[in-house]
């Protein structure tokens, strides 16, 4: 059930925004009509396939095609020697579309060919003749620090490439991008107060080292492009991603195109989670453009799970100090971070959020981000966010059972308020921490002590908050009116959340008409305006804000045409229901159909409004989780019994999507805290690339989230609106493991906690004398 | 080697020459245009592919073509009838049981299957027999709930593209 707390009265008197709408495009998905990447194709297509590096770390020193050239169906074929030297950024992955050089991890892509059909371009792979000198390679995020380890070279010089990064948080932080002498690829430190007196001023002081696993986004529709390049010079493609004028200036610029004539239509996009972006665009543009002919390149499950870009694996020291009273004085945190093949992963961010929750008065932190041969990382919603969390939440858990305090209670009393500073200095806006916490402390789940069970199966409840920055990018919308009075909107941002609904909700707001006299297009590259990566939660927070602006000018016109039929000003004009009229006569009105009408034969012309800009600024979400578990000691299986997921949401303008992306983001939660994790052999190849063996949450395996919304208003959104996508995902895995802890009487260190890992544990602790008791201890 | 192979797929009646080697899922979306199947993994693990065989679901990436011959295949494209969703689909729509759609046809022909042949399942053996559609974004809740209400029978069905209706009339004497 979800419940929405705190909705001032006024809000409840909106038409449309802030009620539960089912999305607008239900209907399409649930008879197979909503087209996805894969389900486009054109005539004369052909098919292309990838040949990968077999090796975690190899010079390439030749590549032959020709016999492949020759095979059955075979057109042509690609590797890094179609790409122009000066557009290829040596340390950015989404540049690197081939192995140059170099392979650095096992499953980099080194060449590719299209076919006529599937089958000719998989057999012509076996054609390709590449001639490897495996190096030594290292796999290890510590041991890739060592002063011997294997050094991950990527050629000479170039800026690395935070872009995606860039997408998700508005909040800037300042990694130092260093030399590639070692594989540290980047760090980044923040600093407050004094350390060392901080934690001589603590009464207690907790502290652990954590770890994550490297996961995958595993949205279920795996990467999909289809390219067109046409006689004219023109390159049109079809892509599954989240940008797609992200995809057109990647694509732009690597084949040397002009902007224009790359046109990007982005698809309908099954799952995205800050993991599709450019990777495979490009591929099927080289070989349409090398062929002449359209060309579609769909992935397989193992090729996401060997080659895309998951989550990173990282490494967390945090040691918190606390008085007695509960007031915490000193944190310091170090966080390594595996960012694999190439830069680019959220280690700053992690960092940082280390200490964004509560006010530390004396702050320590600093990130490595470390280069190994595995497949490089990227987004994943709340990138980095979970990690941090696990580890800091956890050590707050266990500061507050040592002190004797309630878990809710030790937080309500450090957290972070407006005006609070994170660790990069940047003073927070009106947050909803101290909101959030009060729901949790409110919530029967939270109010009813936990009960063990009569089944000899120790229970334990635990509980987390976690934050997220949020994207705040430029955004643009266009919104016509029709010739039957109803309205057309035309955006740029790739449907990604049901977000198309929420935009309509917000035009069919601000235009008083009802929610089916309004219908959202998403334009390719050159028809829509400009619109953000649907990344950082940021496409509902800004495209409202460019919709309203877009109605606003489209009322202004309409009311010009109106004041001139009714023989009134334009200031006089009030308007509803799709009529408008004037103030001192509201008899006599004139509908928006022949305000279409006549505006056509009017000097203002058709009507079309247009709205851009950006936000004043970013505006974090808060979110919290309370879990109780049930764990089999015997089999290490856990068994969820309560998970309640609380999110502030500044004004939810669907609650129904909103709670679904409390739910689904708190499920994911539950795949970092139980279940999944990207294994490598030695090797350095993945033993887990499907979806048997990396094994996400089944309908059997989780209970129902309880999604609580709380609305603490940001001025700076639309009607209050925050970012919503992200925030849910943070403080769930910190919540389960430090449930787990608590049934077992042990501190636990790890995601996932698979039954293996909580079994070994276990005889850990009873080797050591050590369990059911104080996991703080 | 070619295959002849007649079946019927959404109640018309198919004839066309396949490979032996050519999946089920491939003929659907390739052949027949078709593309309400998913593929979502290849190996049967997450259900997106589902489409009935002679009423009972199975994985089309794991079905060759040539096994459907003489069969009744029912894809998601197949499940309303006329203009109405069928109860599943209307009950998904409804409780906003999609998220970004691509585990939804698989889901839905799932589910309208086993709901057929086990009207009345508890929580735990619904959530049991729908195990093998994996959903990313959702965490099954929505789709819990619209499952739910297919079962308790309070499903309001909906129509494929509904008349508009007019918003408001034009003043008299205009």
């Amino acid at each position: 059930m979800a419940k929405v707390v705190e909705r001032p009265q006024e809000k409840t008197a909106l038409r449309i925004g802030g009620k539960p709408v089912s999305r607008v495009d239900g209907i399409e998905n649930v008879t197979g009509a909503t087209k996805f990447g894969a389900d486009f194709s054109l005539p004369g297509m052909l098919w292309g396939a990838i040949l990968r590096s077999p090796h975690a770390h190899a010079r390439i020193m030749s590549i032959d095609y020709s016999k492949a050239l020759e095979a059955p169906g075979v057109v042509a074929v690609a590797t890094a020697a179609d790409f122009a030297e000066d557009v290829v950024e040596p340390t950015s992955r989404p540049h690197n579309v081939f192995a140059g050089d170099f392979a650095l991890f096992l499953g980099e892509a080194v060449a590719a060919v299209a076919a006529v059909t599937m089958e000719d371009a998989e057999a012509a792979l076996e054609l390709i003749d590449v001639d490897y000198e495996p190096l030594p390679h290292v796999l290890d995020p510590l041991a890739s620090m060592e002063a011997d380890a294997p050094v991950i070279r990527h050629g000479d010089g170039g800026e690395i490439d935070r872009t995606e990064m860039s997408f998700h948080s508005s909040v800037a932080s300042s990694a130092e991008d260093l030399d590639e002498s070692g594989n540290v690829s980047s760090q980044v430190q923040f600093g407050r107060g004094d350390i060392e007196e901080g934690f001589a001023e603590a009464d207690v002081v907790k502290e652990g080292r954590f770890t994550a696993a490297m996961v995958h986004q595993t949205y279920l529709e795996p990467h999909a492009a289809l390219a067109d390049y046409s006689p004219s010079g023109d390159l049109k493609m079809w892509v599954t991603s989240q940008g797609q004028f992200y995809v057109r200036d990647t694509v732009a610029r690597l084949l040397k195109l002009p902007t224009h004539k790359v046109i990007v239509q982005g698809t309908a996009i099954g799952g995205g989670f800050g993991g599709k972006m450019t990777l495979l665009a490009p591929i099927p543009a080289i070989l349409s453009k090398k062929a002449r002919r359209p060309v579609k390149v769909v992935w397989s499950r193992s090729e996401e799970l060997v080659a895309a870009n998951p989550a990173p694996q990282s490494v967390i020291d945090v040691k918190i100090g606390a008085k007695q009273d509960g007031t915490i004085t000193a944190l310091q945190g170090r966080v390594v971070m595996d960012t694999g093949a190439y830069p680019g992963s959220p280690m700053s961010t992690a960092t940082m959020l280390l200490g964004s929750c509560y006010v530390f008065p004396n702050m320590e932190l600093e990130g490595f981000e470390v280069l190994t041969n595995k497949v490089s990382v990227g987004a994943y919603r709340a990138p980095g966010a979970p990690n941090s969390a696990h580890a800091v939440e956890n050590v707050m858990n266990w500061v507050a059972q040592e002190i004797g305090m309630d878990p809710v209670d030790f937080r309500l009393k450090n957290a972070i308020t407006e005006g609070g500073r994170w660790p990069n200095g940047q003073p927070l806006p009106d947050v909803g921490a101290i909101e959030v916490l009060e729901a949790m402390k409110s919530h029967p789940v939270w109010s009813t002590p936990l009960e063990q069970g009569s089944n000899g199966k120790p229970r334990g409840r635990g509980a987390a908050i976690g934050c997220w920055s949020g994207g705040a990018g430029g955004s643009a919308a266009t919104i016509k009116l029709e010739a039957d009075g109803s309205f057309s909107v035309l955006v740029g941002t790739i449907n990604l959340t049901g977000n198309t609904t929420s935009i309509a909700q917000v035009a069919a707001e601000e235009l008083r008409v009802p929610l089916e006299y309004v219908s959202v297009h998403q334009g390719d590259t050159n028809e829509a305006p400009f619109g953000p990566v649907a990344g950082g939660s940021q496409v509902t927070y800004t495209m409202s804000l460019s919709t309203a602006a877009a109605a606003e000018d489209v009322l202004r016109q309409m009311k010009a045409v109106a004041a001139q039929r009714l023989g009134t000003e334009a200031d006089e004009i009030d308007f509803d229901d799709g009529k408008m009229w004037a103030q001192s006569d509201p008899d006599r009105y004139v509908t928006y159909r022949r305000i279409s009408d006549e505006a056509v034969g009017s000097a203002n012309g058709p009507i079309i409004g247009t709205g851009h800009g950006k936000p004043e600024r970013g505006n974090p979400g808060f979110a919290g989780t309370i879990a109780d578990v049930e764990v089999d000691t015997e089999t290490g299986l856990v068994t969820i019994l309560n998970l309640v997921g609380v999110q502030d949401a500044g004004f939810a303008i669907n609650p129904l999507s909103v709670k679904g992306q409390i739910q689904g983001g708190t499920i994911q939660g539950v795949g970092y805290a139980l279940l999944e994790e990207i294994v490598y052999d030695d090797d350095g190849r993945v033993r887990n690339p499907g979806l048997l063996d990396y094994r996400l949450p089944t309908a059997a395996d989780v209970p129902d989230v309880d999604a609580v919304i709380v609305e603490k208003h940001n001025p700076y959104g639309w009607k209050g609106t925050r970012i919503v996508g992200e925030p849910s995902i943070v403080p769930p895995g910190a919540a389960i493991t430090s449930a787990i802890s608590d049934a077992l009487g042990i501190p636990l260190h790890n995601m996932p906690l698979t039954p293996e890992r909580i079994v070994m544990a276990l005889r850990d602790a009873q080797a050591n004398g050590r369990s059911n008791g104080n996991p703080s201890a | 080697m070619d295959y002849p192979l007649q079946l019927t797929v959404n109640g018309v009646a198919v004839k066309r020459i396949v490979e032996p080697q050519v999946r089920l899922l491939d003929f659907l979306r390739e052949d027949l245009g078709l593309t309400g199947a998913k593929e979502g993994c290849g190996t049967g693990d997450c259900g997106a592919c589902t489409i009935m065989i002679d009423g009972d679901p199975h994985h089309s990436c794991l079905t060759l073509a040539v096994e459907a011959e003489g069969a009744e295949v029912t894809t998601v494209e197949g499940l309303a009838s006329g203009d109405m969703l069928n109860e599943v689909q209307s009950a998904f729509v409804t409780a906003g049981a999609t998220q970004c759609g691509i585990c939804t046809p698989g889901f839905v022909v799932m589910a309208t299957a086993y709901l057929r042949d086990n009207p009345n399942p508890t929580d735990d053996e619904l959530r049991m027999g729908v195990a093998g559609n994996l959903c990313r974004c959702t965490g099954y809740e929505t789709i819990m709930t619209a499952l739910h209400s297919v079962i308790d029978g309070k499903v309001e069905l909906i129509e494929v593209a509904p008349e508009p209706q007019e918003l408001v009339p034009e003043p008299e004497g205009e």
